[in-house]
This record gives C-alpha cells, sequence and structure tokens, in this order.
C-alpha cells in the first residue's frame, strides 16, 4: 500500500474551495478545533473541514480523495466515547451533519429513509407522532444522529429486550472511494440475497464508506410503559434482584444497573432518591423498564416489584407512563458526566462479558480498581451483559496515569478471560485500538483487512482505527 | 485511595449542551456550539502556535448568552460567563461600541427613537444596523394597541404576602428609555393591587454590560443598584424584563452586600411584576386578536411567571410553541454578527408561526405575539414578518 498524503498541498485546497464554496469548507483553526475533538477528549486539528450539501459533492470528493491519496475522517456530532471521529492520524474531516433530512416514514413499511445528520431523539419524536417506534436509544440520543449511531452500532438501554442499532438498519447507501455508490439492504425486513453488506457497514465506525443514506426499520409503538427503581444495600441484593426478575419471565425493556461508585457521582450533581449515608448507605441502584398495553403494564409492573422485593432493597420507586419515568431516567443518562465529579479524568470503558458472568466481572473489576489505587465505578446494562467501567483518576499525577492505564489493561484480561469483548457498544477507535489483537485473531484480522481493502484500497477512509 | 478534590466548571467535551443551542441548531455550525465554544476558551487542547488568540476569542464570542446550555451541562459550565471573561480579556472595537450603546446612547433612546430615522447612515456602523432597526421598532407609535382591561387585581394574595412594605419598580434601560409606557403601565398595575409605591434610584441592572465583557462597568452599575435600594429602605424589587431580573438575581454571589442576611433579603426581593399579578381577571375588548402568541425569553424566572399570568388573563387565546426557541438577541453578538442573529430570529418566528398558524391563515389568524423580556422585544420587532404586530405584554393592558 502506497503511503497517504501527510498534508495539504495548494492545489489539494483549490480543488476544495471549487467544490465547497462558502461555509461548506473551514480551514482557520480556530473553527477547526472542535472537528478535532469528540467525547474522548482526545484531540487532533483537522487539515481541513468540508461540509457537503449533496451526495453529488460526497461523490467528487472521494473520486479526487483516492486518487489523491488523501486520508479522510468522517463525522456528524462527534459524540462518540472512543475518539473514533478525531483525525489523530491526519486528513481532511468530512462532516455530512448538514444531511440531515427524513426523506420517508412509512408506516406500512414500518420503514424509514433518513440522512446521516438526523438527531435520534427527534427521530424518535417524529415516528412517535405516527404510532411508530425506532427502539435503539444510547445515552446520547439527544444529542447524537442516526448517522453516528450506526457508523457506530450503537447500543443503549432497551437492547436487552429490542437490540442494538444494527437490528434496525434495513440498508445502507454509502459513496465508496473513488466515487462509487453502493446500496447494501433495502426496505424489505427480511433479506437474504447475496452477504450481508447492511451489517458490514453498521459499527464501521466510517472505514468503509460515507452514508448517504439510511433505511431503517420501525416498530410499533408500545401503548405504554412503566419504570422501577430499587436500590439495595449490597451489590449481591440487586444482582439477587435481576436474576429474580428474568427467572420470574420478565422480558424487561431495559435493565440498567449503577454500582456504589457510580451513585455517589450522581449524588454530588443532583439529589438522589436512594439512601445516603456516610457509610456509603446504598451500594446498588437497578432500574428497569416495561413497555406493552395499559392493561397489561399494571399487572406487569406488579410480577417486577415482587421479584424485586425477593431481594430486600432499601427502596422502591414506580413510575407510570413517561412523564413520570423520565426523571428517573435521566439520572441514569448522568452517570457517564457524573464520573468526573470523583476526578479530572477517566477512562470510560464499555465491555461486555457473557450475561452468566456478570457477577463475577463487576466483583472483579471493583477488586481492580481497589488493587491499582484508583475509583472503578461499574455502571450500565446489566439485562445483557455490557457494563460499562469507568476509571476515574487524576492524568497530572504521573504515578496515577500509570496505575489507570495498568487497569484498563487489567479489566480488559478479565474480560477476555470471561469470555467477554473489550468493547458492547462505543467501539474500538482510538482508545482500544491498540489492544484489538488481544480480542481477535490473526486470522480474523487478516480477513477484516481484506474486507476493508474491497472497499477501500488505498485507505483513505478513517486510517488508524477499527482492527489494524 | 488518593482524594480528589472537584476540579469541576471544566468542559469534559461531553456534548450534552449540543441538545439546546439556538445558535447551532438554526446554522448546523459545529464551530458555534457551546461545546466549541469551551474548547476555544477553555485549556487548550492545541498549541499555542496553532491557535490565534483574537481569532479564538472572537469565534467563542459568537454566542447569544441565552444560557441554555448552562441548563444542560453536568459540570455546571457557564458558556456566557466563560466568554464574558475571555471579551473582558481581549478588549476591542466591538465592546467600545456597545458599551458606547449603552452607557451614551441609553439616555438619548427616547428621543433616539423619535429619531433613529434622522440618524445619518453614514455616522452608522454597518453592524449596527440590526440594533438601530430594534430601536426603530421601539418607536412609541409603533406600540401595540391597549386592548386588554383588569377586572379584578390579587389585591388580598398581594396584601397578605407584602402587607405595607415599600415596593420599587426597577424599571431597566427600555421602560426608562425608549418605552416609558411599560413603566406607566407597570406603575398602574402596582397601585391597583394596592401597593405602597416608593421611588429608587435605579440604574441598567448590568447584566447586558457583564455579558459583553466590561466586568467593571457592570459592578458599578450593580453597587449603583444596591445602594439605591439600600437608600430606599430594602423595598420589594418589581422587575417586568426577564433579563433584567435574571441580572438582578445573579447579584447573589457577587460580593455586594455587607452580610448574608442581606444578601438573602435581596434575592428575597427581585420578584418579577407578572408573579404578584397571578390571579387577576380580565376582559378584551373589541378588536381584541382571535389567537395571540406567547415568546418565552430564555431568561424568564423558574416559573415562567409571565406565561402563567398571561394563561390565566387570555385563557385559550394564547398560543405558545411547544419548544420555545430563542429571538436571538444575543446583545453584544448583534454588532458582531447581526446575520446569525438574524438567522435565529427568523426559526423562532418561524416556530411561533407554527403554533400560530399566522402564515397560512394570515386574514384570520394575526400575527400578534407578546413576551416579558425587552431584548426580546427588540430582537422581534427587528426580525418580525411584514404586518405582524409584537410588544411587551404590559403595552396591552388599559390603563383606565
Amino acid at each position: 500500500m502506497t503511503a497517504l498524503a501527510t498534508a495539504l498541498t495548494p492545489a489539494h485546497l483549490r480543488f476544495l474551495e471549487a467544490l465547497f464554496p462558502g461555509e461548506e469548507l473551514v480551514t482557520a483553526p480556530e473553527a477547526m478545533a472542535v472537528f478535532g475533538v469528540d467525547s474522548s477528549r482526545r484531540a487532533a486539528m483537522p487539515w481541513a473541514v468540508v461540509r457537503p450539501r449533496t451526495e453529488e459533492q460526497i461523490v467528487e470528493l472521494l473520486r479526487w480523495a483516492e486518487v489523491e491519496r488523501m486520508p479522510l475522517v468522517p463525522r456528524l456530532r462527534g459524540t462518540g466515547m472512543s475518539g473514533g471521529a478525531v483525525p489523530a492520524f491526519g486528513g481532511i474531516v468530512v462532516s455530512t451533519l448538514w444531511l440531515n433530512r427524513v426523506l420517508d416514514v412509512s408506516a406500512d413499511d414500518f420503514a424509514a429513509e433518513v440522512e446521516p445528520g438526523v438527531v435520534t431523539a427527534e427521530f424518535q419524536a417524529l415516528v412517535q407522532k405516527r404510532k411508530l417506534f425506532y427502539p435503539p436509544d444510547p445515552a446520547s440520543l439527544k444529542i447524537s444522529t442516526l448517522g453516528g449511531n450506526v457508523a457506530t452500532c450503537a447500543g443503549g438501554m432497551r437492547a436487552v429486550k429490542y437490540g442494538v442499532t444494527r437490528d434496525y438498519v434495513l440498508g445502507v447507501r454509502a459513496v465508496l472511494p473513488g466515487g462509487r455508490i453502493i446500496n447494501a439492504g433495502g426496505r424489505a425486513h427480511k433479506n437474504v440475497v447475496g452477504l450481508d453488506l447492511t451489517r458490514l457497514f453498521v459499527g464501521s465506525c466510517g472505514t468503509l464508506g460515507i452514508f448517504t443514506k439510511l433505511i431503517l426499520k420501525l416498530l410499533p409503538l408500545p401503548e405504554s410503559s412503566a419504570t422501577v427503581l430499587g436500590a439495595f444495600g449490597s451489590l449481591k441484593e440487586a444482582l439477587e434482584g435481576a436474576h429474580n426478575v428474568f427467572r420470574a419471565g420478565i422480558l424487561p425493556t431495559a435493565l440498567e444497573f449503577m454500582d456504589h461508585t457510580a451513585c455517589r457521582g450522581i449524588a454530588q450533581i443532583r439529589d438522589v432518591p436512594w439512601p445516603t449515608g456516610p457509610d456509603g448507605g446504598t451500594q446498588a441502584v437497578l432500574l428497569l423498564k416495561v413497555d406493552g398495553s395499559a392493561s397489561a403494564l399494571a399487572y406487569e409492573l406488579d410480577r417486577l416489584e415482587r421479584a424485586l422485593s425477593q431481594a430486600n432493597p432499601s427502596c422502591l420507586l414506580k413510575g407510570l407512563g413517561p412523564k413520570e419515568e423520565e426523571p428517573l431516567w435521566e439520572i441514569r443518562r448522568l452517570v457517564s458526566p457524573a464520573a468526573f465529579q470523583l476526578g479530572p479524568d477517566k477512562l470510560g470503558e464499555d465491555i461486555a462479558v457473557p450475561r452468566g458472568k456478570t457477577v463475577e466481572a463487576v466483583e472483579g473489576f471493583q477488586a481492580l480498581g481497589k488493587e491499582h489505587g484508583v475509583h472503578v465505578a461499574c455502571y450500565g446494562h446489566l439485562g445483557d451483559g455490557n457494563i460499562h467501567v469507568n476509571i476515574i483518576y487524576d492524568a497530572r499525577d504521573e504515578g496515577q496515569r500509570a496505575r489507570a492505564k495498568a487497569c484498563k489493561e487489567a479489566v480488559f484480561r478479565l474480560t477476555l478471560a470471561l469470555g467477554g469483548t473489550m468493547s458492547g457498544e462505543h467501539g474500538t477507535g482510538l482508545t482500544k485500538g491498540p489492544y484489538v489483537s488481544w480480542q481477535l485473531g490473526e486470522e480474523e484480522r487478516r480477513v477484516m483487512a481484506g474486507i476493508k481493502a474491497v472497499f477501500d484500497p488505498v485507505g483513505i477512509l478513517n486510517p488508524g482505527k477499527g482492527w489494524v | 485511595m488518593p482524594s480528589m478534590p472537584n476540579e469541576g466548571r471544566e468542559c469534559v467535551l461531553c456534548g450534552c449542551c449540543l441538545e439546546d443551542c439556538p445558535l447551532f441548531a438554526t446554522t448546523g455550525r459545529e464551530e458555534l456550539s457551546p461545546r466549541a465554544k469551551a474548547l476555544l476558551a477553555g485549556p487548550s487542547k492545541f498549541s499555542a502556535a496553532v491557535l490565534d488568540d483574537t481569532a479564538a476569542a472572537e469565534l467563542a464570542g459568537l454566542c447569544l448568552a441565552c444560557g441554555r446550555c448552562e441548563k444542560l451541562c453536568p459540570q455546571g459550565v457557564s458558556i456566557p460567563a466563560l466568554i464574558a471573561s475571555v471579551r473582558a480579556q481581549h478588549p476591542g472595537f466591538r465592546q467600545w461600541l456597545w458599551k458606547q450603546w449603552m452607557t451614551r446612547l441609553q439616555p438619548c433612546w427616547s428621543l433616539a427613537t423619535r429619531g433613529t430615522a434622522l440618524v445619518p447612515q453614514a455616522l452608522t456602523p454597518v453592524s449596527l444596523g440590526l440594533a438601530l432597526k430594534g430601536l426603530r421598532g421601539l418607536r412609541p407609535c409603533t406600540g401595540l394597541r391597549a386592548w386588554l382591561t383588569i377586572t379584578k387585581f390579587p389585591k388580598e394574595a398581594f396584601r397578605a404576602a407584602y402587607g405595607d412594605r415599600p415596593v420599587a419598580l426597577f424599571d431597566g434601560c427600555v421602560g426608562s428609555g425608549p418605552r416609558p409606557i411599560w413603566a406607566d403601565t407597570a406603575r398602574h398595575l402596582l397601585r391597583g393591587l394596592g401597593a405602597n409605591l416608593a421611588d429608587a434610584a435605579f440604574s441598567c441592572c448590568g447584566s447586558t454590560l457583564g455579558t459583553a465583557g466590561l466586568p467593571e462597568d457592570q459592578a458599578t452599575a450593580r453597587r449603583a443598584n444596591v445602594d439605591a435600594w439600600r437608600k430606599a429602605g430594602r423595598p420589594l424589587v418589581v422587575t417586568y424584563c426577564a433579563t433584567c431580573r435574571k441580572g438582578l438575581a445573579e447579584y447573589a454571589g457577587a460580593g455586594l452586600f455587607v452580610d448574608a442576611h442581606e444578601e438573602a433579603a435581596w434575592t428575597a426581593s427581585v420578584t418579577p411584576l407578572a408573579a404578584l399579578m397571578l390571579g387577576a381577571t380580565a376582559k378584551a375588548g373589541r378588536g381584541a386578536p382571535a389567537i395571540v402568541g406567547y415568546h418565552r425569553p430564555c431568561h424568564a424566572d423558574p416559573g415562567d411567571a409571565d406565561f402563567q399570568l398571561l394563561s390565566g388573563l387570555l385563557g385559550a387565546r394564547l398560543r405558545t410553541p411547544a419548544k420555545g426557541g430563542c429571538c436571538g438577541f444575543g446583545g453584544i453578538m448583534q454588532l458582531g454578527a447581526p446575520e446569525l442573529s438574524a438567522q435565529v430570529g427568523a426559526a423562532c418566528w418561524a416556530g411561533l408561526d407554527a403554533a400560530l398558524g399566522f402564515s397560512a391563515a394570515p386574514g384570520v389568524v394575526p400575527a400578534h405575539v407578546l413576551t416579558g423580556c425587552s431584548g426580546c422585544v427588540i430582537q422581534l420587532a427587528a426580525t418580525a414578518p411584514a404586518g405582524a404586530h409584537t410588544g411587551h405584554w404590559l403595552e396591552i393592558i388599559n390603563r383606565h
């Protein structure tokens, strides 16, 4: 593979100026700065930023970029947690935020066609008006986009019942290097003709093509939902409570948990409904949602309460309907930023283990935190074994920095020993890139590299990210 | 375990603020988002050689100071405060101009409103254009017609809460300048409540001076107001501009009071006029618009007393967009980037139109929009579509 371009030449700049007039091209470093960061807090200055308004511009750009061997870093809202959108290896940032139309919502097909820049929560609200439901709900849903969610295969809290973004992408239209346009999948809910190229795009972190259209699957909107929050005096009791729920034959829409460190972080930024005290008070909190028809929900809620009560909760709060439920879920969405209350820096990992290994994993991570002398907050999607492990430390202290890194690596090793994966939903990006070979074998990586080469033979799309 | 003091107040780039920034929502330009501003104004992730201080300060300064992002920030970062400090560190032409606008022009506003047409365009800085347009919108003759008569004042509730306590009206720059009718009507309402009116020589609330990056001028204005309040016997301070109310509430914690007791007394004193009027009833006169819009100011008090009062007085006649948009006034940003301010204003009117439907049925539904903030009144007047009527809710109240 020939080396990629290492900087923009005046000729390159002239080309970009012609293709992206006015505000569509950004070259002032002050204006480009924000396009060089994401929620991972990694940073690198782009060489330039382009904001196409049409697919034709993207086709032209990719035709040119392949010839010029110009690295391109696709971007939407930059809310990813692993640095996938950070141009750490140089290149032009391609923001498709201005491709943000909802092209079609069909209540007959249970399908929608959208451009990548549509904000996820706004799309959900739009289809909801037609009694339709788009289930994926990453914690960032109010600020992230459908295109970004598809690029990272964003998960979310409802995954335990409804699955992740991957399960709702019927088709993808993307522009490939060289300016080729590919239409993967379609509007049919079932499709087994050929290899599943759609699935290859989902979670590819912008390394295979630039999306211009997504076809999404919709469900009928559940009539109502209900939420229960339970606080427990020990982690064991909380996990026992969760176990009871499944044993009772209930499949919750969401089953989230927060350990005592996560609870402490939230308590520092807002009033919390659970008991707090000098001895820690609450050791773990469970948050469960069920949905369905209004009449069935009352019965379901009752069963849920009974199942949790057997595990001796110190408080049980109920919310029926979105208005009562929202404050309970807002607490959960604040966990990640609240972790900064415990220290100025954090490593936010999102491992997933086989569901039966969750207790072992959480207890193991907490022990690793103590062993390495750093705060470890565990929270997340208990229902599907996807645990967020936040390692909180102060990067100005060299000792802490080294211990945090050692802790992160120990967390990965334990996860893999339990048969899990280093990333359940954030993707590998920059922060986990160097560890991919711990999980994927040589042959698997060779096959992936071969697939990448078919889409992007020169390697211009988001270089350095993924599975190298 | 290491003990880690809460460093706090530092942007962690989580992006929670992206949910509600009127400037970002309208333009889709990420470099105008609150996160971009925090990145430029905070500790740099890029080397000093890469970013130019002045250019960074100028870009970060493109902020409407609406404060919506602050409410969403889990770290408690206030972008308007951050920008104010950046402006204070980078004094320049625009700040100077705004100071002229606020401090020199203000006493002449009542004159200027009658005579803006006479201001020689050659002497008018181009970027003052929109602000001047707003001022034209505030000429006495272009205010709203009064069509609502208060039929019952909540006198008992007022008496029970405040008794004979002296009450001073805080008129702010617009009420004491180009719109004396606001001050007159506000006094009429206070008299109707049976309030014991006191005089206090208040000046500008200082909030606009603060966001413009003039902390010393802001401090002077604030001290003058606290002195005036003391001299008047620490009366109830009644406001009818949302930004003034917010500005006055922010005196707490600014080191202006002798002790915590006096500070608490001040905080308890600052009250929106509408809150005192809750429970009033009114009758709409002939020719009253069938549908009336309400624009919620970004700086409205948490309970939005203006909206509560108007809902009570106007009932089903009152409509407001479910997701209230920012008008885009933006204070000093008017001078630096009037086109951005106008863009946000247009989006705001589009939201009002969606709720009221005046462009779909122009003959039936009037574009009649009320608000409760002088900045919003200026901006709504400046960006209003042809034929629209907009003003402070005080303007529709009959004084007889």
